[in-house]
């Protein structure tokens, strides 16, 4: 009797517990329901452009779970796009506590401080990427761009070499190693970097605009002439456009 | 007293005439002096421009100021950041993968930064609105475009 009693005792506890531990299953399954709607519908918005509605999204995800991780670095896009850039690089701060491993974060951190013009810290966020992935092709041709933001276009020459090793159809990095080249007074690495972005992409209106400038240095009218000329030609930027006339009148017949 | 008067006569000639020396000398002087100041002011004229001509930048001095400008390096443009993650965006490892790849994921070939961007920086400001033309105009401010 006693044990029969003892037993449904065990029963209705054990009853009990599954009911509350249901329920508490429950909840959090809608809680995180909820919160995961208000991040899509945030990432939905930052993608048509709507950044104010898509922080709003942000903001009441984070309101019903403040460490959430993905909420918090979505939010700092946002920012980002609303030229909030000391706020965005604090939300990527914020995360990067959470999850010190959280990389995305952790880059657009670095893409954030070089918005913010503070190359130093940008090249060390870079750094470390590079030291955990060193062949992170971002990270070196954004160490690059941090490197000649703090005035050194031979270090930064050497950041945009490695990004178009590793990825040699990367265009942008042939044409920054030639400007960084042009800028150390090295013509004949920026042409030849320069005739590599061209052979990439021939309608590249800027790498004909430095191969203009290039030719002007070599003390080449002609040969300048003719990348002014096509640089004008080929531009949809109308003041590229202004400037390849600018200097042709100034260059002569 | 008439031989004094002769005497005295011929003095005042000698100082007439000294006098009249002395004054063509000295025009003769200036139009040496005045010639000569000429002569040098047309030499410098011909080695130094004037303000007009100074105004003028070479061309070389154009594409030097234009790709010393922060746009002519060119960035990612829309590519800058690293997408959205989390539903309806990218997954934690995809865009940990974009990140740490070797070749660039979703990257944009192309011009990207528009010198439009700082017209009033380069020496012709923008006579239209620039991106007009196939490429997204980049977006707010340091070094230019963002993803979105």
């Amino acid at each position: 009797m006693k044990l029969h009693k003892s037993l449904a005792v065990l029963a209705a506890l054990l009853a009990a517990g599954l009911t509350y531990a249901g329920a508490a299953s429950a909840d959090g399954f809608f809680h995180r329901l909820r919160v995961d709607s208000l991040i899509s519908d945030g990432i939905t918005l930052y993608r048509t452009g709507e950044y104010k509605n898509s922080l709003g999204k942000f903001d009441a995800a984070l309101s019903l779970s403040n460490d959430n991780v993905e909420a918090r670095y979505d939010r700092g896009l946002d920012l980002y796009a609303m030229g909030r850039f000391s706020d965005a690089a604090a939300e990527f701060h914020t995360c990067l506590q959470q999850q010190a491993d959280f990389v995305p974060a952790l880059f657009n951190l670095g893409v954030t401080e070089l918005a913010l013009n503070h190359p130093d810290a940008a090249r060390a966020v870079f750094l470390q990427i590079i030291n955990d992935h060193p062949k992170s092709v971002r990270a070196h041709f954004d160490m690059g761009l941090s490197k000649f933001l703090s005035g050194q276009p031979d270090q930064a020459a050497k950041e945009f070499a490695v990004a178009s090793l590793l990825h040699p159809q990367y265009v942008q990095a042939h044409y920054d190693r030639a400007l960084a080249e042009y800028r150390t007074g090295n013509l004949v690495a920026a042409d030849s970097e320069a005739g590599e972005a061209l052979k990439l992409n021939g309608s590249y209106a800027k790498a004909y605009f430095l191969r203009g400038a290039i030719r002007l240095r070599q003390g080449n009218s002609p040969g300048a002439r003719n990348q002014f000329e096509t640089a004008a030609r080929v531009a949809s930027d109308p003041v590229l456009k202004s400037l390849c006339t600018q200097i042709l009148a100034q260059i002569g017949a | 007293m008439k031989d004094r008067g002769a005497i005295s006569n011929r003095g005042y000639e000698e100082k007439v005439m000294t006098r009249h020396l002395g004054r063509r000398l000295r025009r003769a002087l200036r139009l040496v002096f005045l010639g000569a100041s000429l002569a040098v002011l047309s030499v410098a004229a011909q080695h130094h421009p004037t303000a007009a001509q100074a105004s003028v930048p070479s061309a070389i001095e154009i594409a030097d100021h234009a790709l010393n400008a922060p746009v002519a390096v060119e960035d990612e443009g829309s590519y800058r950041l690293i997408d959205p993650v989390g539903p309806g965006g990218l997954t934690r490892q995809a865009a940990i993968g974009e990140v740490v790849a070797s070749t660039m994921q979703g990257g944009s070939y192309g011009d990207r930064q528009y010198f439009g961007q700082y017209g009033q920086q380069i020496y012709m400001p923008p006579a239209q609105p620039p991106h007009s033309g196939a490429n997204p105009p980049p977006q707010g401010g340091g070094w230019g475009g963002h993803r979105r």
